[in-house]
């Protein structure tokens, strides 16, 4: 699906004294199987954006247009292009209603008048996708399982729309290292799988580094900044200056390039840091020996 | 959130917002009986005149203020077209196979005017005390109870609780609906019992967060010290001021003046 | 060693759960926290560490054993109000634990349970929204404040009852990077400024290596007690799925690759220094 987001502005309580300017004017394309992170400080307007792209609150001015179409719009053509936008808001987990595994990720596609198989099979997918096996989970209670398991669970619920376009609203927020690590590596799964577009938002800037490819940063209501994620999470000062700390791999060679080290800043994960230094050391150990 | 809800009080520094809340609560209470109790136009007048002259003073926004008035609109239509139709007395005009009286749609307005003062004043009463005040209104017009066993004091709590997560609550509803809108519930369509249907998925995570809300509440209350000590005491002390005493006698007189005329 | 604090004594929890079956959530705690030490309490989910905390201001009391705060035994009914008032709480939900509907009547909540006078509570609850960097907002209500902030005057709800000692449980792990920020830095300050005895509980490793000690928990057991350079790279404790911080893992695996790193390095500044001084 082609989003696009035009001069979009929303105005949170208006006409009341707590009246708040939420997204200023904001412009934005997303192509289809994209994979796109969207982050910023607090309050810069994140969630918002998304539930716009979501078709799920109405523009004070602008429009976002899905295939072209408004996406708040009460017309069908709307609707159905609605349907195939899945959007998981923040501790999704709060919204699980249902008293089985099953009937809550079966939810969803219930509400699209799926057949009974068809719906039996979409659950048995979206579970084993999450990392959750069917026939251990799917009569269990969703409050009584841990944390990092309602989370899938609820995720699942979401998967099992089959979204053309899946929209993550902060995935991985209060989970534990071990169960952020997994569902992150479930998600670049699932993307690979479908190749259905990926929406982040996320102030985890790890989280991002290994699961998207461009990243929107917003401030005030605005974009900032919008290229490779690499760039964008690169750039210390821009970050610094609305307020966010670069992920910890680019501060790292942010410090030993400010030391005179030949390094890239705009490594991301672990392994290409390690590199990065071992690569550093030693060229920097030959400036010096040439110097000598 | 477009209105003004009740419960939702706004932090401003105004004369109406620093009155003693059991001199607001006793004149809204006053106020509110005044549309009921008055006879004489000019006592309907001298009403309008003091909560209009509250409104100036909150400096609350009209528009907030009108919003209030949206949620009574409904029942106020209802009413208005019930006293319409079924007052006896002069015609004035015939539709159909009905009349309409002039005594109808005077007793029609009166009915909508009432309504409308009653959510004004108690949304002005909400919006320049904060719940804590309120609670201490309260609390201290129910003490002469507390005496005789009535749990004053608890009671305060509740309310204040109650209160302190009302917007929280709407907020929570507010993403609930958004959520399960997007997982497919459409809850603003569809035949009045699917719409009631369709509520179960928003109702039940919200009681269940509810319930875990009050759990950590009371932990969170208990850490605090809440009950070790049999007597509490306050950061604000209730204490009338010159600006209370006048305000008192400017309602009572008024409330006076309007019933009697 | 500092002055004794908290101290427990072959402490033992047992509980029945719904089912009927009593489950042991604490075997044996020997533990003493000196006055004005900063500690992280760290271990997998169910390992105890909650459990563990709210024994020290007695919202739980032992099953077994005992737990003394600042010389009074917790299971001591007289003495509930006294270690409440030394030891304050913060937990992981920022919404659930402000009671009140405005900032200032909230952080008023502890001192005037305890009964404080009105002119005393009026300076406290000053003094702590100063000290946490909110007086600006203390008459706004809760539901208007970003999760930062709401954490915020929860310490400072705690602080006004002046403890010796705040038990911070996750206070971090709903908040966005800006508010772990905003309340990391004042966990710090209180405790380097005014010398408040902190325990803080936290899922996050980068999070346990700013504490000078370090606990781990596991199975109702603490299995581990030391200084952060040592527990937060040991192997048992890699074993427990905790992570490492970000700096400590690069750095084992440059020493893999044969750069000669010294032990202990958990921050990424020190990692820097530690590597311009190896290439110096």
């Amino acid at each position: 699906m082609h989003i696009q987001v035009e001069s979009l502005t929303h105005i949170y309580a208006r006409g009341t004294p707590a009246e708040r300017v939420a997204l200023r004017g904001i412009h934005l394309e997303i192509g289809p199987g994209e994979r796109v992170g969207i982050t910023g400080p607090t309050g810069s307007g994140k969630s918002t954006l998304v539930q716009h792209i979501a078709g799920l609150l109405v523009p004070a001015a602008g429009q976002v247009l899905l295939d072209g179409v408004p996406a708040h719009a009460r017309t069908p053509e709307a609707r159905a292009r609605r349907r195939q936008i899945g959007l998981a808001f923040q501790f999704p987990e709060a919204q699980m209603f249902e008293v089985t595994v099953f009937r809550e990720v079966a939810f969803g596609p219930r509400h699209l008048g799926l057949g009974a198989d068809e719906i039996a099979a979409r659950v048995r997918w979206a579970l084993e996708m999450v990392g959750l096996d069917p026939d251990a989970f799917a009569d269990r209670v969703p409050f009584a399982l841990s944390g990092g398991e309602m989370r899938r669970v609820a995720l699942a619920g979401i998967l099992a729309l089959k979204p053309r376009v899946l929209i993550l609203d902060e995935p991985t927020a209060g989970l534990d290292p071990r169960g952020r690590a997994d569902i992150l590596a479930r998600l670049r799964a699932w993307q690979a799988q479908t190749g259905a577009t990926l929406i982040l938002v996320s102030h985890h800037m790890d989280d991002m580094a290994g699961l998207v490819d461009r990243v929107v940063l917003l401030a005030d209501g605005q974009v900032v900044a919008d290229g490779p994620t690499g760039h964008i999470l690169s750039d210390c000062d821009r970050l610094r200056a609305i307020g966010l700390s670069p992920p910890p791999a680019v501060a790292l060679l942010e410090a030993l390039r400010a030391a005179g080290w030949p390094v890239r800043t705009d490594a991301l994960d672990v392994e290409e840091v390690v590199a990065e230094i071992v690569r550093g050391s030693i060229s920097h150990k030959d400036t010096k020996a040439q110097r000598i | 959130m477009n209105l003004l809800l009740p419960g939702m009080y706004f932090a401003a520094d105004t004369v109406l917002h620093r009155l003693d809340p059991r001199v607001k609560m006793g004149a809204a209470t006053v106020l509110m009986m005044l549309p009921f109790a008055a006879r004489h136009p000019l006592g309907h007048l001298l009403t309008v005149g003091l909560v209009g002259a509250a409104v100036l003073l909150s400096r609350a926004p009209w528009r907030a203020l009108l919003g209030t008035l949206r949620t009574v609109f409904w029942l106020g239509f209802f009413m208005f077209f019930f006293y319409f139709f079924t007052t006896p007395g002069r015609p004035l005009v015939a539709l159909g196979g009905v009349t309409v009286t002039l005594e109808g749609v005077l007793a029609g307005a009166l009915q909508v005017y009432r309504l409308c003062l009653l959510a004004v004043i108690a949304a002005l009463l909400t919006y320049t005390t904060s719940p804590l005040q309120l609670t201490h209104g309260l609390e201290a017009m129910l003490s002469p109870l507390a005496r005789l066993g009535f749990p004053a004091r608890e009671m305060g709590m509740v309310m204040t609780i109650s209160l302190r997560f009302v917007p929280t609550f709407f907020e929570e509803i507010e993403t609930l609906s958004r959520a399960q809108k997007a997982r497919g519930v459409d809850l603003s369509s569809g035949p009045p019992w699917q719409r009631i249907r369709n509520t179960v998925p928003v109702l039940v995570p919200l009681f269940l967060s509810a319930i875990r809300r009050a759990e950590d509440l009371a932990v969170a209350m208990e850490a605090r010290g809440f009950r070790s000590q049999p007597h509490r005491t306050r950061l604000y002390r209730l204490t009338l001021t010159r600006a209370d005493a006048i305000a008192a006698l400017i309602v009572l007189a008024c409330g006076g003046v309007g019933i009697a005329l | 060693m500092p002055i004794p604090f908290i101290q427990t004594r072959a402490l033992e929890y047992t509980y029945t759960a719904e089912d009927g079956q009593a489950i042991s959530a604490l075997r044996g705690i020997d533990l003493t926290v000196g006055r004005g030490e900063f500690v992280a309490l760290i271990g997998p989910n169910g390992s105890g560490k909650s459990t563990l905390a709210r024994h020290f201001n007695a919202l739980l009391l032992p099953t077994a054993g005992e737990v003394w705060v600042d010389g009074l035994l917790t299971s001591d009914p007289r003495h509930v109000q006294a270690v409440r008032q030394r030891v304050g709480m913060v937990f992981q939900n920022p919404d659930n634990q402000i009671v009140a509907g405005t900032v200032e009547e909230d952080v008023a909540f502890g001192p005037e349970n305890l009964g404080v006078p009105a002119a005393e509570i009026r300076r406290r609850v000053d003094e702590a929204l100063e000290v946490v960097g909110m007086t600006a907002y203390r008459h706004h209500p809760p539901h208007m404040l970003s999760g930062g902030q709401k954490q915020r005057v929860a310490i400072a709800g705690a602080l006004a009852t002046r403890p010796d000692c705040i038990v911070f449980d996750e206070p971090t792990s709903m908040l966005d990077a800006e508010g772990r920020r905003q309340v990391l830095q004042t966990v710090q300050r209180l405790n380097a400024e005014r010398g408040l005895t902190v325990i803080l509980i936290t899922q996050n490793m980068d999070e346990a290596a700013l504490a000078r000690r370090v606990l781990v928990m596991d199975g109702g057991r603490i299995v581990r007690d030391g200084p952060p350079e040592e527990v937060l790279e040991a192997p048992e404790v890699e074993g427990l799925g905790l992570g490492r911080p970000f700096a400590a893992e690069v750095a084992r695996r440059l020493r893999e690759r044969g750069i000669p790193l010294p032990p202990g390095l958990l921050t990424v500044e020190a990692l820097a220094a530690a590597l311009r001084c190896t290439f110096r």
